[in-house]
């Protein structure tokens, strides 16, 4: 098998870390504050939840690039995103 | 550790293209980060000397300032501790969000004013924040946020290139003929040592830069809208301490309320103290500064009832609030140095300088590997000159007009209100006339003057404090205090002297094709360079 240029479709994989990557921060940070430790109210929480965004935000913007194509990564990355988030809500409605 | 090939080859143009389109801004914001670490002594050493005001004298001063001036009854701020050099009175008014500074005159009056001090510590920390960019705070705010974004994935990749060959070649610097691998290996030991430090700092940068976007959208998605529910259930319930009240009373003095402090966290060092409602019956003071007990020696503070020195709050103290709160005061502190004390302001000086250096080693590796694809003897391209006229001009146009800044500062009327826009003012002049001469003379034939004319900017600034010491008719005036800044200024013009010398050498070697060669048409020779005939 050829190695695939992965640097081919590199804005569409920069954007789907961008997008769904900043649905999956919002979703991962919301599974910390209902889900993670402590009661959400717990004084300081919010901010390291908001801290947690920015370095998921990050991460995902970092490895985006690894997807054999950008129709892979929006797939994969969305398909995350709204795991993750189906997940918090629910955390959010039973926890 | 294996990573496959087209990895690393994607990781590669990440990298470089990451790199290059932030690395200029970061530039300014890390040469101008790692002197906002010495702000204090800055400060002292633009500060012309003033009378010391005993700190036992607060409370009779604190009624003739709310006396004098009404506007100051919601809160006066105080500092005692040693970073500045007297204590002094500040407070802002709350309807023109001015600042105000009172100290004593030479006769006992009190002298109220626009604040003289701290305008250039002030000025180097707003140029930090703006990447140099001569734009309104709140746009390059939301700049480097999007550059610390790029940042963060520039470092991530350009770990992933090297991770191959990291424990080989990790610590060898090797320093010869080939001035191409000894760069390079010079940008990846920096990068690597620094490694966390600069991942902190990408992080912290965009949280900072976009905190109120993204609690925006976690009260929509996260928290349904209950965010403010949330916070309000996090903060105590206030009590009548900092109330406005009516009547007159008397205020602790600075060394009772220290002492109140002592007593729950022994050897607390204060550094300023904050009276809300002052000379009023439900007066408090927050005493703020750092805690020896707190390994991390982060900044802290305690609210006490200024009348009776009641402690209201100290859950800012370690090992009293949250385990969530001891996480954010810990972010900040790693962003802003403020644990550890000197040394790590020191370190984190250095690292800030090493980071400025990363930028600019990695532009010049970009030139330098596209002169390679291109083939040897081929005439450098219009993109490599010009990100070489941009990299050679920014670098040392960002340190000769921060080293003017800083130097002008006691050249100027010390009463003086207009001095805040000179400082940015003096360093956007400097900046710009050194990006227009790398442009307009190309980078071989301005880049070692421009370092020349780093290294004079820098090295006017200790030459003003021996002007000062030797002709006294000049106004001029020198602190003792803040001999580090004539030093340390002292060493770096040293250093871009060396510099400019070693640079004017290399071109006059260069090939004629490369992006640093002289040719075509004549310029100025550079400075110190062997004269060569055709």
């Amino acid at each position: 098998m050829n190695a695939p240029d992965l640097g081919r479709h590199w804005l569409a994989k920069a954007l789907a870390g961008l997008l769904p990557g900043l649905a999956i921060a919002i979703g991962v940070s919301g599974l910390l504050v209902w889900a993670g430790p402590g009661a959400p109210e717990a004084p300081g929480k919010y901010m390291v939840a908001m801290w947690a965004v920015v370095l998921v935000w990050m991460l995902v913007l970092t490895f985006c690039f690894l997807f054999r194509s950008g129709w892979r990564a929006w797939a994969w990355l969305g398909g995350a995103a709204i795991l993750v988030n189906a997940a918090m809500v629910a955390c959010r409605a039973w926890l | 550790m294996r990573i496959r090939p087209e990895v690393v080859k994607l990781y590669k143009g990440v990298h470089s293209w990451t790199g290059l389109i932030c690395g200029l801004l970061l530039f300014v914001a890390f040469y101008a980060g790692a002197l906002t670490m010495f702000t204090g002594t800055l400060a002292a050493w633009a500060e012309p000397p003033r009378a010391t005001i005993a700190l036992a004298d607060v409370p009779a001063l604190l009624d003739r300032i709310v006396a004098e001036r009404p506007e100051a009854g919601e809160e006066i701020h105080l500092y005692v501790g040693d970073s500045h050099a007297e204590p002094r009175f500040f407070w802002w008014d709350p309807e023109t969000n001015k600042q105000y500074v009172a100290s004593l005159g030479p006769d006992g009056r009190l002298d109220i004013g626009p604040p003289y001090s701290s305008r250039l510590a002030r000025s180097v920390d707003l140029i930090h924040r703006a990447g140099g960019l001569p734009i309104d705070r709140d746009t390059s705010l939301t700049i480097m946020g999007v550059v610390a974004l790029l940042y963060f994935v520039a470092i991530l990749s350009g770990l992933i290139i090297v991770l191959k060959s990291l424990v080989r070649d990790l610590f060898a610097l090797r320093v010869g003929r080939n001035l191409k691998r000894m760069w390079l290996d010079a940008h990846n030991v920096v990068g690597i040592v620094s490694l966390p430090f600069h991942l902190f700092m990408a992080i912290s940068t965009a949280a900072f830069a976009f905190d109120a976007d993204i609690l925006n959208l976690q009260d929509r998605f996260v928290y349904a809208g209950r965010l403010d529910e949330i916070v309000d259930a996090a903060v105590p319930a206030p009590a009548d301490a900092g109330k406005p009240s009516d009547g007159r009373a008397t205020m602790l003095p600075p060394a009772a309320l220290i002492e109140r402090v002592r007593a729950i966290s022994p050897g607390f060092e204060a550094e300023t103290i904050t009276y809300i409602q002052p000379g009023r019956p439900h007066a408090a003071a927050i005493v703020a500064g750092r805690d020896p007990a707190d390994l991390s020696a982060r900044n802290t503070g305690v609210t006490l009832e200024a009348t009776t020195g009641r402690v209201l709050d100290e859950s800012e103290l370690p090992r009293r609030g949250t385990a969530w709160n001891a996480m954010v005061a810990g972010f900040s502190a790693l962003h802003f140095g403020t644990f550890g004390g000197t040394p790590v302001r020191w370190f984190y000086f250095l690292l800030g300088l090493g980071g400025a250096f990363l930028f600019y080693s990695g532009n010049l590796l970009w030139i330098e590997s596209r002169r390679r694809r291109a083939g040897s003897g081929r005439r450098a391209d219009l993109a490599s000159r010009l990100m070489a006229s941009a990299t050679t001009g920014i670098a040392f146009g960002c340190i000769a007009g921060l080293s003017l800044s800083i130097a002008s500062a006691k050249w100027f009327p010390a009463a003086w209100t207009g001095l805040a826009g000179w400082h940015s003012g003096l360093f956007h002049a400097g900046l710009a006339m050194a990006l227009l001469a790398a442009f307009a003379f190309g980078p071989g034939r301005s880049v070692a003057w421009l370092m020349a004319f780093a290294a004079a900017a820098t090295a006017a600034i200790p030459l003003t404090s021996l002007a000062a010491v030797l002709v006294p008719g000049l106004g001029l005036w020198n602190s003792p205090g803040a001999l580090g800044v004539d030093l340390v200024a002292g060493a770096g013009a040293l250093a871009l002297a060396w510099g400019a010398r070693a640079t004017a050498r290399r071109i006059a070697a260069a090939p004629p094709e490369s992006v640093w060669s002289r040719a075509p048409g004549a310029g100025p020779p550079p400075p110190g360079a062997p004269i060569v005939s055709a």
